[in-house]
Parts: structure tokens; C-alpha cells; sequence
């Protein structure tokens, strides 16, 4: 039922720009991370239906495998004035940590969404706002540049890396070191991209490694389509727009590959968005 | 650091930055698919059987030229055949993840400790 403010007896009635809640809604803050030691503080204030205004503070360590970790305020009857959320421990990137400020009608069990208020990526500069903040992607804006040392795999064996359930990355450079066993044949390596079961690009180095040789090498975003030797090591370019979803895989293909060949020193680089899990 | 009994590969379930590494074994190599196929402990699909063969015919009707990839080598360069078995640490979400069972999608033979050396 609607309130009729003049019959209130407030000292001052409440700002345009207040969201009346009857009492049987809750504030709710959703967070998306991928980074350690995370703590988001939810702050606000609340104007009760007797005029009297009182701040809330809250704190939420979400999960950091970007699962969505939930923290819910149950609000008494009155006016909500502001909220906000902002992270009060720890150092993720933009683009690691993502909040979501919600409406929602119930306190426990089943919540229904009414509104949302705001969401965007914070950090321990960056804080979402409401009013203020708009309703923002955690797909938009430059992403958490990462450098990742992945798995060094068994002898015989390649390099495959997964992009985690949750995320999307943009490959910017991957490199990693090849030495060939003694077996006699060459050996031609590959960076491969696929979405966990067909492969959609493949990047060849052209020079080969003879047995017993190895070579560092590199695939980089923005560099031309050619091999480019420097002593031990080879690059070239993967083009500009390598986007992989979550389950895609990073992966080298060797030509020639013998039981005893290994890849060791797998390092890349990506630029990382929360998709959410 | 550990070691994933599976496929052997070692890593860091921690990264440096702090971030979870979510291993997932890497698809079989052309050398351990040559492996498998000689120990009879792989089982390649179908349609891989059938590129195999066909490859074959091809090499011996028309054997590939002195220090030139047989059409065998380049079909089972094409081939991506899964691990046996393999772990992904990758975690389990929306229907996949009702049955409260493990969190993650695959837990293969485990990981082991690597003791530094």
C-alpha cells in the first residue's frame, strides 16, 4: 500500500531519489571474483519509517574460483537512501572482482529480483555506487592482465592449458621451452587454440629443432606472421583477437615428437574477464 | 606443487599471484598416441579409425618422399584424443554440478606431492 509521507511526522521526508521498501525486502550484494584474499565492504544507509536514519556496514570474503558469492541485508520498512560496495582487504585488478547491488523481495530461502541497483568492477580504488553507478558487463573495459605459469607436462607429452570455468581470456603472448631428445628427426612446433574439442587456429614456427636442440619459443599477439629467430629462441604472431570462453584450450602440436622431447618453462599471458560460473 | 598421477604434469595449484591454477590434462600427444595404439590401450573413435586407415592405404599406395610426413603422421597430427581417465580440476556449474558430487569435473587418478628436489 502506498505511504502517504505528510502523515509521518518526519523531521525531513525522504530524498526523491529513496527506494520505499515495505519490510519484507532484502539488499542484496552478488560478487564474482577471481582473486585471493578478497574481503568487499557493503555499506549504506537506511531511513527508518520513524525518520531516524541508520548506516550499515557488512562484509563479504567471496569465493575466488568465480563462483557468485551472495551477501543479503534484510531491510525493516522505510526508505533505503544509498549503498554501496567496495573492497576493504586485499588487491584484485579491475576485472577480477565484480559486484552486483540488488532488490529483492524475501529474507530467507527462494528471493525474488526486483531491481537492480548497480554492478561493476571493483577494486580497492574502484567502488560501485548506488545512486550513482550504472549497470555495467563484467565483459566491459580492458580486463585483469595475468601472467600464468602453467602445468610442465610429462615427457612425450604437450602443453595444454584450459581457460577455467568462470572466465574469458584474451591471449596476449604464450612461451614456453622445447628441447628435442636425441632421436633423430626434426621437429616443428605449433601453438593451437581449441574450444575443447575442434581446433580453430593453429601457428606454426617455421624454423624446425633438430634432435638433440631446443628452442625457446614465443607466440605473440600484434606480431607479424613470420618467424623471427634470435639464438635460442623463435617467435611469431597469433594475430590480434585470440578470444577463448571458458574450456577452451592453449595447446602446442609438435611435429616429430619423440617419448623423450619435453616443453618446461610454459609462461603466458592473458588478459582476463569474469563471465561468471 | 603437485604432481598429476594421470598425466604426469606438475604445477602450482596456487599461483603466484595468488590465483587458483585449475589443471586439466592435455589431450594425448602424437607420440603417446602411437604409444597407446601399440599397447592397445586406447581406443581411438570411429572416425579416427576410419582417417587412420585411409591414411595408410594412402602411404602405401603412394609412399611419402625421402624426410616428407607420411599421411599417417599427418592424420594422427589432426587427431585430438582425450587422455584416458584425465583429471580437470575445472569446477562444475548449473545441471552438471546437482549431483553434490565432487566440485570439480574430472578427478582422474589424483595428484601426489612433489617433494622439491
Amino acid at each position: 500500500m502506498p505511504v502517504d509521507v505528510s502523515t509521518l511526522n518526519l523531521p525531513i521526508g525522504p530524498p526523491a531519489h529513496a527506494v520505499y521498501v515495505a519490510g519484507d525486502e532484502s539488499l542484496r550484494f552478488s560478487v564474482l571474483n577471481a582473486a585471493a584474499g578478497v574481503t568487499v565492504r557493503i555499506a549504506g544507509r537506511f531511513m527508518h519509517r520513524d525518520g531516524r536514519v541508520e548506516p550499515f556496514v557488512e562484509r563479504l570474503v567471496p569465493a575466488t574460483d568465480r563462483t557468485v558469492s551472495v551477501k543479503t541485508i534484510p531491510l525493516a520498512e522505510g526508505w533505503l537512501l544509498n549503498a554501496q560496495a567496495s573492497v576493504s582487504a586485499g588487491t584484485p585488478q579491475i576485472g577480477q572482482t565484480f559486484a552486483i547491488l540488488s532488490l529483492v523481495r524475501g529474507r530467507t530461502g527462494a528471493f525474488e529480483e526486483l531491481a537492480t541497483l548497480a554492478a561493476g568492477p571493483i577494486s580497492a580504488v574502484q567502488r560501485i555506487a548506488w545512486p550513482g553507478s550504472v549497470v555495467g558487463s563484467p565483459l566491459e573495459g580492458a580486463g585483469a592482465l595475468r601472467t600464468i605459469t602453467g602445468a610442465t607436462p610429462a615427457a612425450g607429452a604437450e602443453v595444454s592449458e584450459t581457460v577455467p570455468t568462470g572466465a574469458r581470456w584474451q591471449l596476449v603472448s604464450f612461451r614456453a621451452t622445447f628441447a628435442a631428445s636425441a632421436v633423430v628427426s626434426n621437429r616443428n612446433l605449433f601453438l593451437q587454440l581449441d574450444d575443447g574439442t575442434t581446433v580453430l587456429e593453429q601457428v606454426i614456427q617455421f624454423n624446425a629443432v633438430t634432435a638433440s636442440g631446443g628452442a625457446n619459443a614465443y607466440w605473440m599477439a600484434g606480431f607479424g606472421p613470420v618467424t623471427v629467430n634470435f639464438g635460442n629462441g623463435q617467435m611469431q604472431g597469433i594475430g590480434t583477437s585470440a578470444w577463448l570462453a571458458a574450456g577452451h584450450r592453449i595447446r602446442t602440436l609438435t611435429i616429430g615428437i619423440d617419448a623423450a622431447d619435453t616443453w618446461t618453462n610454459v609462461r603466458y599471458k592473458v588478459r582476463e574477464f569474469l563471465e561468471g560460473a | 606443487m603437485v604432481r598429476c598421477r594421470t598425466c604426469g604434469g606438475t604445477y602450482e595449484p596456487i599461483l603466484p599471484d595468488g590465483t587458483q591454477y585449475f589443471h586439466a590434462c592435455s589431450p594425448l600427444s602424437v607420440a603417446e598416441i602411437r604409444q597407446g595404439l601399440q599397447d592397445n590401450t586406447i581406443q581411438l573413435s570411429r572416425i579416427d579409425r576410419l582417417r587412420l586407415r585411409t591414411a595408410r592405404d594412402a602411404d602405401r599406395t603412394n609412399p611419402p618422399a625421402e624426410g616428407e610426413p607420411s599421411q599417417e603422421e599427418r592424420a594422427l597430427q589432426l587427431m585430438v584424443v582425450e587422455r584416458p581417465n584425465k583429471r580437470d580440476e575445472n569446477i562444475r556449474t548449473g545441471l552438471d554440478a546437482r549431483d553434490k558430487g565432487s566440485r570439480i569435473k574430472a578427478e582422474g587418478a589424483g595428484v601426489e606431492d612433489v617433494v622439491d628436489e
